[in-house]
């Protein structure tokens, strides 16, 4: 079932990174703003920008600030007042 | 507005600038003297000068006369004297160091040995919009890193924290920092935060340690410092990437408003929507307008048209039809009338009258003629009437045949001969027993 383009695109969006997901969004935008897109292109477009703002706000409603402490070359999670 | 209004609002100017509200400066002390508990004095610096009060300063200098000229460093806020209208530092501290003027000629003599090197020409390496992990380098305990920490968490909590713990005071620490340095620049952070809170500049010498600023200047990930007060500079917010005045504003320049990405994302998806909107109703325009056309040019569409032009003409046809009948119409009748005046008619006329008033004439004379005969005939009838033999057998008389003869003479007849006797209404037949001959019909 997984290997649809379809979910094959949606599970890409889904492990995208925050920074990744917003720029594709942006990016979605600009092409849909292009003259040379046809009516199924936008279509597919404004599917995939769904995906992308559904994973932007994903990730910024389950953001919470990650703190580590670098020792060597170790890492320890340590305790803030924030997280 | 009046002068109250005025002061009033540069006093509220000044109660809203955060920085002004908590400054350090340093100056040269200058008329310093006690007037009951408070101090007043002035910090001067060059031709600039800056007047200042220090309620309560016999407590908190302990009494202490300070030196026309001393270097010190006065930590309060700006506020406005409102029965002067001037402004004044009202002071909380006085920072005055032995080393104090040494180490600033120091700091001075390193700048230029730097600036002359070039050091400070570095180009500047861009910051990272959406940083997915950022080094700070810190004391673990340090309000500066609590301030980091709280701002990150408010502006960008996508983001992970890597803390390089150092120490930020005293001999050691130099050593220190340009180790946490080393490691922050080796991790897999895209950037560095080197951060301290405020002090004197003895607190703050570490950073102005060749070593340092040489590690900063040779980084390869973009450094942004936060050392210090908004007033303290130090030597290596030169070589930085950026500088920013305190911890927290560090924290601000190497974070995007996770609120303000938001708004954005919100409008770039709304935008989204709307252009898609727009190109499936200018899509859906274009459908009905070839619609239109292919519908003025459809089979049925012609039929109609043929069908509408064959009842125009047959319409046409029909009142042309009318029209020309109505027209003959009018024409035979006026041919009438005029035949009706026309003499060849009216002789016809005429003649037809004579010949009917000799056809009447002739009747009359036929009429008459047949009278006439009628007459005669009649007078024939009753003369031969008259004359009629039957007529006696009427009165009686009878007729004797025989033998088919009629018998005239008794002379004819002879016994035994058979007699035919007709009468009026019939006849009998009889034998002869005598004959006698009458003397007077003889």
């Amino acid at each position: 079932m997984n290997d649809t383009p379809e979910n094959g695109e949606k599970g890409k969006i889904e492990s995208l990174s925050f920074e990744e997901a917003y720029r594709q969004l942006e990016e979605t935008l600009q092409r849909m703003e292009s003259e040379d897109v046809t009516l199924e292109e936008s279509l597919e477009l404004f599917k995939k920008g769904v995906e992308l703002y559904k994973r932007c706000k994903e990730l910024i409603n389950s953001a919470s600030l990650t703190v580590k402490e670098v020792l060597g070359s170790l890492e320890r999670e340590i305790e803030s007042e924030n997280s | 507005m009046g002068v109250a209004e005025l002061t009033q609002r540069i006093v509220q100017d000044l109660k809203s600038d955060h920085t002004l509200s908590n400054v350090a400066i340093r100056g040269e002390i200058s008329n310093f003297k006690y007037s009951g508990p408070h101090a007043y004095f002035s910090l001067k610096e060059n031709d600039y000068l800056l007047n200042c009060v220090m309620f309560n300063a016999v407590y908190k200098l302990r009494n202490k006369k300070i030196e026309e000229g001393t270097l010190v460093k006065a930590y309060g806020a700006i506020r406005v004297y409102t029965k002067r209208g001037t402004y004044q530092l009202y002071t909380e501290a006085i920072e005055v160091g032995r080393d104090f003027g040494e180490l600033y000629r120091r700091f001075e003599a390193l700048k230029r040995k730097l600036m002359a090197n070039g050091i400070f020409d570095k180009p500047k390496k861009s910051l990272p919009l959406f940083p997915r992990k950022i080094a700070v380098v810190a004391s673990r305990t340090s309000a500066a890193f609590q301030d980091v920490l709280n701002t990150v968490n408010k502006r960008y909590p996508l983001a992970e924290i890597l803390l390089f713990h150092t120490g930020v005071q005293g001999e050691a620490a130099t050593s220190q920092i340009v180790n946490a340095l080393e490691q922050a620049d080796n991790s897999d952070a895209d950037v560095v935060l080197l951060v301290r809170g405020g002090g004197s500049i003895e607190d703050l010498w570490n950073f102005n340690e060749e070593r340092v600023v040489m590690k900063v200047y040779n980084m390869k990930k973009p450094v942004v410092t936060g050392v210090g007060h908004e007033v303290d500079t130090t030597l290596v917010d030169y070589v930085a990437d950026m500088r920013a005045p305190t911890p927290t504003g560090a924290a601000e320049r190497v974070t995007p408003d996770l609120k303000d990405i938001e708004r954005r994302i919100e409008i770039t998806f709304k935008n989204l929507s709307t252009f898609l909107l727009a190109k499936l109703s200018s899509h859906t325009s274009n459908i009905n307008h070839m619609r239109q056309k292919l519908s003025a040019r459809s089979p049925s569409r012609i039929l109609e048209m043929k069908k509408q032009n064959v009842e125009t003409f047959f319409e046409r046809i029909s009142r042309r039809v009318d029209g020309i009948l109505k027209e003959k119409t009018k024409s035979i009748l006026r041919d009438e009338e005029a035949l009706k005046r026309s003499k060849s008619v009216r002789e016809v006329e005429i003649f037809k009258e004579r010949v009917e008033n000799v056809f009447y004439n002739l009747k009359i004379l036929m009429r008459s003629r047949v009278e006439k005969n009628r007459y005669i005939l009649d007078k024939l009838e009753s003369e031969l009437k008259a004359h009629d033999p039957r007529a006696p057998l009427k009165k009686g008389y009878s007729f004797v045949y025989k033998e088919g003869s009629l018998v005239t003479s008794a002379n004819d007849l002879q016994n035994g001969d058979v007699l035919k006797v007709v009468l009026a209404d019939g006849f009998a037949l009889t034998n002869v027993k005598e004959v006698h001959q009458s003397e007077r019909y003889s």
